[in-house]
């Protein structure tokens, strides 16, 4: 039905409202008709369930990767909404802190065979190689930030090491990798002046890397704005994303600051259902058909 | 070059495309600016101060060539001719559009004295600006510096928005005795209009921008004055002239009626010059009637607004001049209406904004109105 499938949230740091955005994104999917699975990718510091009024889920995402549940259909939970399923992440942190990287592949593996139109991965904060690997590994994805300084350094944190995790899947790049300079790719460089050095070391392998960015193209989000100039900051982080990084990450829109977010927190049911004519509601509709609307084009 | 710009069209500067109309590249203008503002939170942690600074001469370089349909000409046609250069030359190395059209700019000889005399001036006016502090420790501080700077701007817009515009413009001609021609008033006043009042953003300070820039870009500037009349003055229907819609400003601003006013032409005007401009001579007081007719008021502001198909709301975006405060201008709610010195501030902005021929006889008219509607209140 999509040609895209696998959908991303993440962010840099916590406390952006991913959970809830995804929550009410999903909540939204079915409605419209779409079979949407919610996966809970925040291993170890799982709430997805909470959002749905699920106080202890019976399964989680940990079973499947112990290989007590061999196909990942059999974690998905009914969440109580006709065409939305949810799976849980791991309720203790212990299960989850380290997942190997066979365990990682396995389950965006299993992610794809999933019956569903669309899974829809909330991802934990942060700018670590799991979060990454998961984020890289769907399809399309969306960043979100709140309009405060650490939530957009972080942001950029996040995109820093999603493009050095791109470059390094290329191909042949490691190999190549020993010739650089010491130090250039340690995470601090900004890519322009990183494309501009490998331009002078060997000019074909910064048309390859062009070339890849070319197809990575999240989606940026701003959550929690309560004027204009916060509002304003997507197209300006658009922008700065373009010059900065070379990458073209559409702008999906803004999600108004409201008290009737928290209240429906509160009442454990994801706001879209609980307040639906809500500002909130309204912009996380329209978030969730930009995505819609990438997700559509071809790859 | 900050990495990332070096080879960038305006076009690309602005994130426009290059067949945009005007009011796309003031859009464009605002967000760049925005993004890379002091302390923005788009950017602030990506690049350095220096960096930053530069990316803001681009965008400004950039927003004064093409918001000025005849620069914006040349300026196609010369990336035009570069593209076709780099097409034939299959294009080894890509030179940067922009520096190597500016690069192409200074062939006349003659014209060397005059432009050294302009740098001159453009250093002296520069001369007072403090170099950006080297360490971050000062950078706190100069946060808070720039805060009440900021503050400070709203208050006495007049002069520095001048010096401002002197600044940027490569200011050719300037100080010097030739009296401007009308269409470079309008000019300057379109371009100016958008710069809202944080002019520390903008403002180069005198290490970064290489000499030889502003010499090329005092040069160009020269250039476009010397060019006949006919070329130089912008389509007729742009033009929104002041006289025709409001013909009582005839006798508002006929010279030798209120005071002492600056000379037609005269470029600087001093604050407190224009503090007692308003203040009416007692004896030229006709009756009260007579004077509310005259002068400007705030429908005309709000036709010459209508002219231009904006909304306050896009007044309030480049202006910064809250929607209340511009619907009681409009309106003539006198009560709702800040101190005069403030007011007088705003009025200019907005007809420059607006692009009157001449916003500093509108705040005149504007103020004359006022006092005089007081007068004949009380």
């Amino acid at each position: 039905m999509l040609d895209r499938k696998i959908w991303a949230i993440a962010s840099g740091k916590g406390g952006t409202g991913k959970t809830v955005l995804a929550s009410s994104m999903a909540a939204h999917l079915a409605d419209l008709g779409f079979r949407t699975v919610l996966v809970d990718a925040d291993l170890g510091n799982a709430n997805v369930h909470t959002c749905f009024g699920i106080s202890r889920p019976p399964v989680t995402i940990a079973d499947f990767i112990d290989r007590q549940s061999e196909h990942i259909e059999a974690v998905a939970l009914d969440s109580g909404i006709e065409n939305l399923r949810i799976i849980s992440g791991a309720l203790e942190p212990m299960d989850a802190a380290h997942i190997r990287y066979q365990q990682k592949r396995r389950i965006i593996r299993q992610l794809n065979t999933l019956e569903a139109d669309v899974v829809l991965l909330d991802i934990a904060s942060g700018a670590n190689l799991t979060q990454v690997e998961l984020f890289c590994s769907a399809d399309i994805g969306a960043i979100v930030f709140a309009p405060e300084p650490t939530s957009i350094e972080n942001a950029y944190r996040l995109v820093r090491m999603m493009y050095l995790y791109r470059v390094r899947e290329i191909p042949g790049f490691r190999k190549f990798e020993r010739k650089l300079p010491k130090g250039l790719m340690d995470g601090q460089i900004a890519p322009m002046r990183f494309l501009a050095e490998i331009e002078s070391i060997e000019p074909e392998w910064a048309d390859r890397i062009r070339k890849r960015m070319e197809t990575f193209t999240p989606g940026i989000l701003v959550n929690m704005v309560r004027d204009k100039e916060d509002r304003d900051l997507g197209p300006e982080v658009r922008l700065v994303c373009k010059r900065y990084f070379g990458l073209s990450t559409p702008f999906l829109g803004a999600v108004e600051y409201d008290d009737c977010v928290w209240q429906s927190v509160r009442h454990r049911k994801p706001v879209i259902l609980d307040y639906p004519h809500s500002r909130p509601s309204r912009s996380i509709r329209q978030v969730t058909e930009a995505l819609l609307a990438l997700s559509r084009r071809r790859k | 070059m900050t990495p990332g710009f070096s080879d960038l069209t305006y076009y690309e500067v602005l994130d426009i495309s290059p067949t945009v109309e005007p009011k796309e590249i003031q859009d464009g203008y605002h967000r760049v600016r925005e993004a890379f503002k002091k302390g923005s939170l788009a950017s602030y942690s990506l690049y350095t101060e220096e960096e930053r600074q530069d990316i803001l001469k681009l965008v400004e370089e950039a927003y004064h060539t093409l918001i000025d349909e005849q620069s914006r000409e040349e300026y196609n046609k010369r990336l035009a001719q570069e593209r076709a250069r780099l097409g034939k030359a299959a294009a080894q190395e890509s030179l940067p559009f922009a520096e190597a059209a500016a690069s192409e700019e200074p062939q006349a000889g003659e014209q060397e004295p005059e432009v050294e005399e302009v740098t001159r001036s453009v250093m002296e006016l520069m001369g007072p600006e403090e170099p950006v502090p080297p360490f971050p420790e000062e950078e706190v501080e100069d946060y808070e510096e720039a805060e009440r700077k900021e503050r400070e701007e709203e208050e006495v817009e007049f002069e520095d928005e001048r010096s401002d515009l002197e600044v940027w413009e490569g200011a050719a001609g300037e100080n010097s005795q030739d009296v401007p021609e009308p269409e470079e008033d309008q000019e300057e006043a379109r371009a100016e209009a958008p710069e809202p009042s944080e002019p520390e953003d903008e403002e180069p300070g005198p290490e970064e921008e290489p000499l030889e820039k502003i010499v090329i870009r005092a040069a160009q500037e020269q250039e476009k004055q010397d060019q006949p009349e006919t070329q130089a003055s912008p389509p007729e229907e742009d033009k929104i002239l002041l006289k025709d819609i409001v013909p009582a400003m005839a006798k508002t601003v006929a010279p030798g009626d209120a005071g002492p006013r600056p000379a037609p032409g005269r470029e600087r005007e001093s604050y407190e010059e224009t503090v007692n401009d308003i203040t009416p001579a007692p004896e030229e007081k006709p009756s009260a009637l007579d004077y509310i007719e005259t002068g400007v008021s705030g429908a005309f502001l709000k036709q010459a607004r209508e002219a231009k198909g904006v909304t306050l709301e896009e007044v309030w975006e480049t202006t910064r001049i809250r929607r209340p405060i511009l619907a009681a201008i409009e309106e003539e709610e006198y009560k709702k209406l800040p101190a005069d010195v403030f007011l007088k501030g705003m009025i200019l902005t907005y007809a420059r904004y607006l692009g009157v021929k001449n916003p500093e006889e509108v705040v005149k008219g504007y103020m004359d109105r006022l006092v005089a509607a007081r007068d004949w209140l009380e």
